[in-house]
């Protein structure tokens, strides 16, 4: 099916078409001691408050449809290192593709995802809709709806104000947050503000917690242990219907965003209820203890900032959580917190090498007196404060034919670590292929939840191939 | 002028303060005429005056350009970079958005830097840049791009391909006149100032007299003498008034690999919407 739908004609509509026409149809049309100027210039183009003093040029004819197809396609061998030469080795297809039809005032945006549903030895792939969604412009900004990823907040590795989009964590830890980011149904409005900012209203009908495996090598946390773990709640439902709003813009030499959120934190609570099933009050064999998911309703209120001095880049996003749990007595409910996010990029003058750090944070209100099974004492170690730290360094050769990439999380309170080295040969414009590698590890969390240390046996060293679309 | 006192005509009598008066009155009509006559001669221009000429040949209220570059490593093997980019200079502003059409691994990111006029790929610090990554579905802001990096893995620098810079930065000698390929041309030498770093430790320029274009330019490293990189034009262009460079090669020296830059399109002096040079361009695409 892939196949087929390759197969059908793609005409592309990119760049400056108002000016130059159609890539497809654009050719040279300056000559040495030629005057290349004539026909009319097209309004859309034209400063408004200007007099068209200029000589014409031609109208480029205005397509009906274009389409455009984008994306990689390719695999990848895993070689796992936890057993010796019996260590496992998994063969895995890869890629997304990218579908855009434009009609010029509305736009479908398609994205499947390619992915390995093999199970024993048997060979099948699994077609994953990423998104879906339309979009359409207005004079005043535009508005799309439909499965949507949208990322905000100015952070590389991290977010403290991005509270639109679950994250999944069923193949570990992502490449790319990016990638990781689960599509949701939702519908958005972009207003624009002058013409670097825009305030953007957001509504999602229903939520999607994050995405852990509870079983397998990617498992992160041994939900058997919780008694008589129950469904979890349907969560496609009006009452768990979610809102956003953000504004955004340049002010001087800095892109500043602010936000509002109600909705859902992504992380699960539990609920522990026991029962008395008899005959005997006394015998504790007569209770049945039922565990029930429970997602934490509150604001989120947040700032975003970016700034770029010389060869320096700096982000910082901060965010204040306002639980529904406002003095922190529910278990099984998240309590307020304050979360930040900083870092620095910075170019080393004079060669290619990119370096990146960045901390991410969050203080838990009310954490003084918490149980062992509470939600937010789940995920801490032993203290209020979470501080996550990421650095890369990255660097390319030969002419942007070699890049080198080092990349490193370190969990400071759960001493966790996650380094990733990479190496990517870009054999020519479509084709590249990566070596690379994870090392994952940190001490034992104790009761408390660390998907560093329950990944510490997938250390592993990958070779992937991909052809660009 | 003689002076005929009337005691020389009364007395028909040479004497020495009247002849080296008549020598001097000579003296000074002949000095008199050749001034005169050396004026009405055209003065060869110096080597900034040149150079000057140039940055003034190449400023554009506007411009909008369709540019090809195709890389050529040693062994022939090819591959292309197609972009296109819109530079509006009119207000105090210069503004620059560049949209890259391929490879595949860039395609249809888009680029946007707004800088105070006059200090564009000189001064990092007062230029503002985004860029938008098609994968992610966002702009984000970043530092001023590596004027000294290679574009786009191709053998011209950031540097080489943004504007002239200030002819104040580097001192120019006009080193004579030299036919380059079909085009008659002055030659400078221009030395970057100690307080204006270059890349290169010095350039020589072949200037087409006609155009006012470079058509030829050798760059040197650090030590002066040893030639880093070598620009030659293969053709100019014009459209209307204005003269361009079509079409050049860049060699490094060092390893032999060339980028051929072409320009397949140009437009300047054309109204450009400023709706093209916002962050809601580099997000959309569309223009309001």
């Amino acid at each position: 099916m892939l196949m087929i739908w390759l197969s059908f004609s793609v005409y592309a509509e990119d760049g400056f078409t108002e000016i130059f026409g159609p890539e497809s149809q654009s050719g040279t049309d300056s000559q040495s001691g030629a005057d290349p100027q004539s026909g009319a210039v097209p309004q859309s183009i034209m400063n408004p408050q200007s007099a068209p003093a200029q000589p014409s040029l031609p109208i480029p004819a205005a397509p009906s449809l274009t389409a455009s197809i984008s994306g990689e396609l390719g695999f990848s061998h895993r070689l796992f290192l936890d057993d010796g030469w019996n260590s496992e080795q998994v063969f895995s297809p890869e890629g997304s593709i990218s579908l855009l039809l434009d009609s010029g005032s509305s736009e479908l945006h398609a994205r499947l995802g390619i992915n390995d549903a093999q199970s024993a030895g048997d060979r099948t792939i699994q077609l994953d809709l990423e998104e879906l969604f339309i979009r359409s412009y207005f004079p005043f900004g535009f508005v799309d709806a439909g499965l949507m990823v949208i990322a905000w907040g100015t952070g590389e590795s991290g977010h403290a104000v991005d509270p639109l989009n679950p994250l999944s964590y069923k193949s570990g830890f992502p490449d790319n947050l990016n990638d990781a980011k689960q599509a949701e149904l939702m519908a958005r409005i972009n207003l624009y503000l002058g013409y670097n900012g825009k305030v953007e209203l957001v509504y999602l009908p229903f939520f999607h917690p994050l995405l852990m495996a509870d079983s397998g090598r990617w498992a992160a946390a041994d939900t058997s242990a919780l008694p008589n773990l129950q469904d979890p709640p349907v969560t496609e439902t009006w009452e768990y219907a979610q809102a956003a709003a953000r504004i955004s813009g340049t002010v001087g030499g800095m892109d500043l965003g602010l936000l509002y959120f109600y909705g859902f934190r992504h992380e699960p609570g539990y609920t522990f209820t026991t029962t008395f099933t008899g005959p005997d009050p006394m015998d504790p064999n007569d209770y049945t203890t039922t565990t029930t998911t429970a997602y934490t309703r509150g604001h989120l209120i947040g700032a975003e900032a970016a700034a770029a001095a010389g060869p320096f880049t700096f982000r910082g996003e901060a965010g204040f959580w306002l639980s529904e749990d406002r003095d922190g007595s529910e278990a099984h409910l998240c309590n307020s917190r304050i979360e930040w996010l900083a870092g620095i990029d910075y170019r080393i003058p004079g060669t290619t090498v990119f370096l990146m750090v960045e901390e991410l944070g969050s203080y838990v209100l009310q954490y003084d007196g918490l149980s062992a099974q509470d939600a937010d004492r789940m995920r801490t170690y032993d203290s209020a404060l979470t501080n996550t730290l990421t650095a890369a360094a990255e660097a390319s050769f030969a002419r942007e034919t070699i890049n080198v990439r080092l990349s490193g999380t370190y969990l400071v309170e759960a001493e966790g670590y996650l380094i990733k080295p990479e190496v990517t040969w870009r054999i020519d414009d479509n084709l590249q292929l990566t070596l690379g590698g994870t090392l994952v590890g940190g001490a034992d969390p104790g009761d408390s939840f660390s998907p560093f240390y329950a990944w510490r046996d997938n250390d592993y060293i990958e070779i992937t191939a991909s052809f660009l679309l | 002028m003689v002076s005929n006192t009337p005691e020389i005509v009364r007395r028909k009598i040479i004497r020495p303060e009247i002849i080296l008066r008549k020598i001097a009155v000579i003296f000074i009509a002949f000095t008199l005429g050749s001034f005169f006559a050396v004026s009405a001669v055209p003065t060869t221009p110096t080597g900034a005056e040149i150079m000057q000429n140039m940055s003034n040949a190449q400023q554009t209220t506007t411009s909008a350009m369709d540019i090809q570059m195709t890389l050529i490593d040693a062994g022939g093997d090819t591959s292309i970079r197609r972009f296109q980019t819109l530079v509006d200079s009119s207000g105090d502003q210069t503004k620059t958005v560049t949209v890259f059409l391929s490879p595949e691994s860039v395609k249809n990111t888009r680029f946007l830097t707004i800088s105070d006029s006059g200090s564009q790929g000189r001064d990092q610090g007062q230029d503002s840049q985004w860029i938008y990554l098609p994968a992610l579905r966002k702009v984000k802001r970043i530092s001023a791009g590596e004027r000294d990096s290679s574009f786009m893995g191709s053998d011209f620098t950031y540097a080489d391909m943004g504007d002239i810079d200030d002819v104040e930065t580097s001192d120019h000698t006009l080193l004579g006149e030299e036919q380059a390929a079909q085009f008659n041309c002055y030659v400078v030498e221009s030395i970057p100032r100690p307080d204006n770093p270059s890349a290169y430790g010095k350039t020589v320029t072949w200037i087409d007299k006609e155009s006012w274009l470079a058509v030829r330019v050798l760059f040197y490293q650090s030590d002066r003498e040893t030639v880093q990189k070598e620009l030659n034009c293969e053709a100019l262009g014009r459209s209307g008034d204005e003269w361009y460079t079509r079409k050049v090669v860049m060699e490094n020296k060092a390893d032999g690999h060339r980028t051929l830059m072409e320009i397949l399109q140009v437009r300047f002096g054309i109204p450009l919407n400023p709706g093209y040079f916002t962050t809601a361009y580099l997000e959309t695409g569309k223009v309001r």
